[in-house]
């Protein structure tokens, strides 16, 4: 066993490494090659890399003193690492597995602080990608367990998996992609074998993915979670399910299987050359297929895609490329028989014509390094194309297939992707990867092999063309706007400006205000995104609390592509969680007892979002049980929210509903005795009214609760009310304040120690004045002079007298730059037309301290 | 900049780096910062005041658009006021923050004279007697002619902003 021979001894140069420093290294090196020989004859690629990547990292490292220093220790763990993981394959080998369900460390890689920095980027870059497919993936699983019928949303699911486990490779993650490539084969056994999808297993996989990378936002360098009991399962399930091309329980022979690409003949120099030529050629064929499609009498482009298969032939001839000019040559054919009218050229052949470019495509990239595709499915391809030429059916349900492909402009936006991904790893070993990457997803799962480029391409080929940008410098972007917008109005209100009588040069500050608005609104749309990621992980969500709970409910999502500023979609979820476990949990009866109260034993759920009135509203309604409004009331009087002797029938509905959210009232214990609607719905106000937005309820008994959210589009603008006290200016937000009045001498009652109040439309409201808040020198001291302003907080209603209303604008809201310490009454900063500020009132926290301050 | 980073310390006393100070007057006293904490220095502007505040934080003002909270050294350092007039500055101070874009905060200063090199042997630690700005002040720069009071600017503007006191010091 020379293998085992082998580790034995790099385990000794290991030690000697250890204890004798760096000056051993070259027998270290040597033991490493010799492995890797070994390796290499018992097709053990993995092995065989982790051996060549170290020699090179070990020489680095003992290169000079210092680097050794540093790192040396770091070399002989990983040798260690790579020691144990030799072992098992070779105690695995031995038994008669092949080892694919080994982990084989991370490769060494000698930290350059360039390197590092470049590093920590592509992890940021790549978890904030990878977190957004996550969502879509855990959307597809849901569809696919929906209705498992869902050959599209399969191909999606294993190409996100797919994807995921390249880019993981690429971060050098191993565990990861392990877990990922279990998790593809996983999909492909149970599609080639018919069983059902492994829907749990995959919701699984998905949590793990994201609390790694979850980990990875925190530390780039994170350790993964446990994978071991979840590479478990996906083990028997590819084992049990016997996947039709190994033979059972056999190794699946992953160098066999691909299509063998050696260069050859005299003209292997001009390799290079090759490539970037039928690149171009392929790109035109493809180009030209698309345009045929439109145009089905142009028979020009045709004989385009004729000559670029055609030249793609013959140099690959020379190259000595058979796969390539077998390929070429099929496709040919059928142009052949199309162009010279022996055939109609049908959208299958358009399709297959397709398939065909990216399978060659494909396979140049694999010259370059990168996994070759699977033979199986090269066959496939050359069968189809041999028997569309002579007008055959092929029996496996080609054509079915075909129409889950994916369309031709996502084809496109997969080529456009994927030469970003090709690896600097130029792996001379050929298919060095081959056995962990599998190339391409299979014919019975996704359209003829098109997906050759794993990354980006379901993303690409979905969402129109984005660019990811750093929010930072997106703030930054806001934030000059900003200053634009008011440097144009200083300009503008400026004096000396106005006193200009000129035609033209007002005309052009028009132009400028005008543009200057744009702008500001363009800038403000950058920092709006959708709730389609937000809703996806509620629907997963109730997926859960309703297995757990022992309930039917279905989710109804409508307006996931409304649009709201980033921060207030970050922080809405907290509370909509809340809301929808509670809804499933508490609101929607169980199947009994929704069919003794004669409704369909599956509960339905709904989840809206729409604009209304320059705001946008979030509901949750459901058709449960219904909040029962006297238990609500009996509950806080046991509480002591209300007098002992208030009765239901004195509360409108909304007043007693409005208790739910009343601090005291749920957090003392759960109150899933009552119509649901406990935990901590008054954290979930507080969340709300801290974006500004609003909440209310409606509730039927028996016949189910919505919950309304009311927020405002974007944490950055406010509406809001100018007012004036003494020379200092504030801005009340319009969402607080109800109406505004001058009072009457008659209407003003003070009261003995209890400060003043009014009296407005029968109601008498307590006056707080905001000069005496603040403590202000200046403004005016008599009512009757100034303006009184109703504002509601927690449905309490209070005035604020200020000395004038100087007009409703809106506001960009500016931090004050106070860090630390919040102040109170004031939520922030306003840099009004004049270059002056304006402080934004915080209501709440203002009539907080005015019954302080009296 | 590489003499700032032959940081000197004398006893405990907090680091003290050779190098150019921006030097102020309050009242009759020279004092001294790092320039390189000095973003920028412009002259008094109006100031809105906020509510229910200490009174040496004068307000906040509208830095080119942006927000920064001011404060009158004079009474941080329990001075009697003095009014303001054209030779009064503020003084904008960079606060690093880990991770974070720098924030300003202002400081309202009697007067701005000069831009002075101190040399490390030229440091004093701070005497302990009874100043108004003692416990923010970090250490003296002896020059040939006169004292100056170098502050500890972290600390004084801790008040301000007291969560970045300690991460920025």
């Amino acid at each position: 066993m020379p293998l085992s021979e082998g580790i034995d001894r790099l385990h000794r140069a290991a030690e000697r490494l250890r204890h004798g420093g760096r000056t051993t290294a070259a027998t270290l090196v040597a033991e490493l090659a010799a492995l890797r020989q070994f390796a290499e004859s018992d097709a053990c690629d993995d092995l065989a890399r982790l051996c060549r990547v170290g020699a090179e990292a070990v020489q680095q490292i003992c290169a000079d003193e210092a680097t050794f220093q540093q790192h040396g220790e770091a070399a002989v763990q990983h040798l260690e690492r790579v020691e144990q993981y030799a072992r098992a394959l070779v105690l695995s080998r031995a038994q008669g597995g092949d080892g694919a369900d080994l982990v084989p460390p991370p490769l060494l890689t000698v930290p350059d602080p360039e390197d590092e920095k470049h590093f920590l980027e592509t992890v940021g870059v790549f978890v904030g990608h990878a977190l957004g497919t996550l969502s879509e993936l855990e959307d597809d699983i849901l569809l696919v367990e929906s209705a498992p019928d869902q050959n599209e949303a399969v191909g999606a699911i294993r190409r996100v998996v797919h994807t995921l486990k390249a880019e993981f490779g690429v971060l050098n993650m191993t565990v990861a992609q392990k877990l990922c490539h279990q998790a593809e084969t996983a999909i492909d056994a149970s599609t080639d074998s018919g069983r059902a999808f492994p829907v749990d297993v995959m919701l699984e996989i998905a949590d793990w993915l994201r609390q790694y990378l979850d980990r990875l936002t925190k530390d780039a360098h994170g350790e993964p979670p446990v994978a071991t009991s979840l590479l478990e399962k996906l083990r028997l399930l590819i084992h049990t399910g016997a996947a039709p091309t190994p033979a059972p329980g056999a190794p699946p022979a992953a160098p066999a299987e691909l299509v063998e690409l050696q260069v050859g003949g005299e003209f292997a120099d001009s390799l290079a050359e090759f490539i970037t030529e039928s690149r171009s050629h392929l790109t035109e064929a493809e180009g030209a297929m698309i345009a045929f499609e439109a145009d089905h009498s142009d028979a020009e482009q045709i004989n385009l895609t004729f000559r670029a298969f055609h030249t793609i032939k013959g140099v690959a001839g020379f190259l000595n490329l058979k796969a390539i000019v077998e390929l070429a040559h099929v496709s040919e054919t059928l142009l052949d028989e199309a162009r010279s009218h022996r055939l109609e050229f049908r959208q299958q052949d358009v399709d297959l014509i397709l398939a065909a470019g990216d399978l060659i495509s494909q396979m140049i990239a694999a010259l370059e390094g990168q996994p070759a595709p699977k033979k199986a499915q090269f066959e496939t391809l050359v069968k189809r194309l041999q028997a569309a030429a002579q007008r055959v059916h092929v029996e496996n349900g080609a054509e079915e297939v075909l129409e889950a492909a994916p369309s031709h402009q996502e084809k496109i936006a997969q080529k456009r992707a994927s030469p970003a991904k090709v690896k600097d790893d130029d792996d001379s070993d050929g298919n060095g990867d081959g056995k962990v990457l599998k190339p391409a997803p299979r014919a019975s799962s996704n359209a003829g092999g098109a997906g050759g480029a794993p990354v980006d391409e379901h993303k690409a080929a979905k969402v129109e063309r984005t660019v990811k940008v750093s929010t930072t410098r997106l703030d930054m972007l806001v934030d000059m706007v900003g200053e634009l917008v008011i440097a144009q109005s200083m300009v503008l209100q400026d004096p000396a400006i106005q006193r200009i009588d000129n035609q033209g040069l007002a005309r052009n500050i028009g132009q400028v205000g005008k543009i200057t608005r744009d702008l500001q609104e363009a800038a403000m749309s950058l920092r709006m995104v959708t709730l389609k990621a937000t809703f996806q992980k509620m629907a997963r969500l109730v997926r859960d609390v309703a297995s757990k709970s022992g309930k039917k409910v279905a989710l109804a999502i409508q307006g996931e592509d409304t649009e709201l500023d980033r921060n207030v979609v970050e922080q809405i979820s907290d509370p909509l969680v809340h809301m929808i476990r509670n809804a499933v949990d508490h609101g929607i009866e169980g199947p009994d007892d929704r069919r003794m109260a004669g409704k369909d034993s599956e509960g339905r759920l709904f989840l809206r979002a729409y604009h209304q009135g320059g705001s946008i509203v979030i509901e949750i309604a459901d058709d449960g049980r219904g909040i029962n409004k006297a238990r609500v009331v009996a509950k806080a009087i046991e509480k002591g929210l209300l007098p002992a002797e208030t009765r239901s029938e004195d509360l409108s509905d909304q007043e007693a509903f409005g208790i739910i959210f009343l601090p005291g009232f749920s957090t003392a214990e759960k109150v899933t005795d009552l119509s649901g609607r406990g935990v901590g719905m008054d954290v979930v106000r507080r969340n709300i009214e801290a974006l500004r937005g609003k909440i209310e309820i409606d509730s039927k008994l028996g016949e189910g609760t919505t919950f309304r959210m009311r927020l405002p589009l974007t944490l950055a603008i406010i509406d809001g009310m100018v007012v004036r006290v003494g020379r200092e200016r504030y801005v009340v937000p319009t969402l607080s304040i109800e109406q505004s009045f001058r009072p009457a001498t008659a209407d003003v009652h003070h009261l003995v120690d209890r400060g003043e109040c009014v009296r407005v439309r029968g109601n008498v409201l307590p006056v707080y004045r905001l000069k005496d808040i603040f403590a202000q020198g200046d403004g005016f001291d008599d009512l009757e002079q100034g303006i009184l302003i109703v504002v509601e907080i927690d449905g309490e209603r209070s005035c604020l007298f200020v000395d004038e209303i100087l007009g409703q604008q809106q506001v960009v809201i500016k931090s004050l730059g106070m860090q630390g310490e919040k102040l109170c009454g004031v939520s922030g900063g306003a840099i009004m037309s004049d270059g002056r500020i304006a402080l934004i009132l915080d209501v709440g926290s203002l009539v907080e301290a005015a019954v302080a301050v009296q | 900049m590489g003499n700032t980073l032959e940081a000197k310390t004398k006893g405990a006393g907090p680091q003290l780096a050779a190098g150019k100070y921006l030097s102020f007057f309050l009242s009759k006293e020279e004092y001294g910062i790092e320039i390189l904490r000095v973003r920028e220095i412009i002259g008094m502007v109006d100031v809105t005041p906020l509510p229910r505040t200490p009174d040496f934080i004068k307000g906040v003002i509208n830095l080119r658009g942006k927000i920064i909270p001011v404060m009158d050294l004079r009474l941080k350092f329990g001075m009697p006021p003095a009014e303001y007039t054209n030779e009064t500055c503020i003084v904008v101070v960079d606060v690093a923050r880990e991770g974070e874009p720098p924030v300003q905060v202002g400081c309202i200063v009697d007067t701005v004279s000069e831009v002075l090199t101190v040399e490390s042997e030229q440091f004093e630690p701070a005497p302990r007697c009874a100043h108004a700005a003692g416990e923010y002040i970090a250490g003296l720069g002896k020059l040939k002619d006169r004292v100056l009071i170098l502050l500890e600017i972290d600390k004084v503007i801790g008040a301000l902003a007291p969560s970045l006191a300690g991460a920025a010091a």
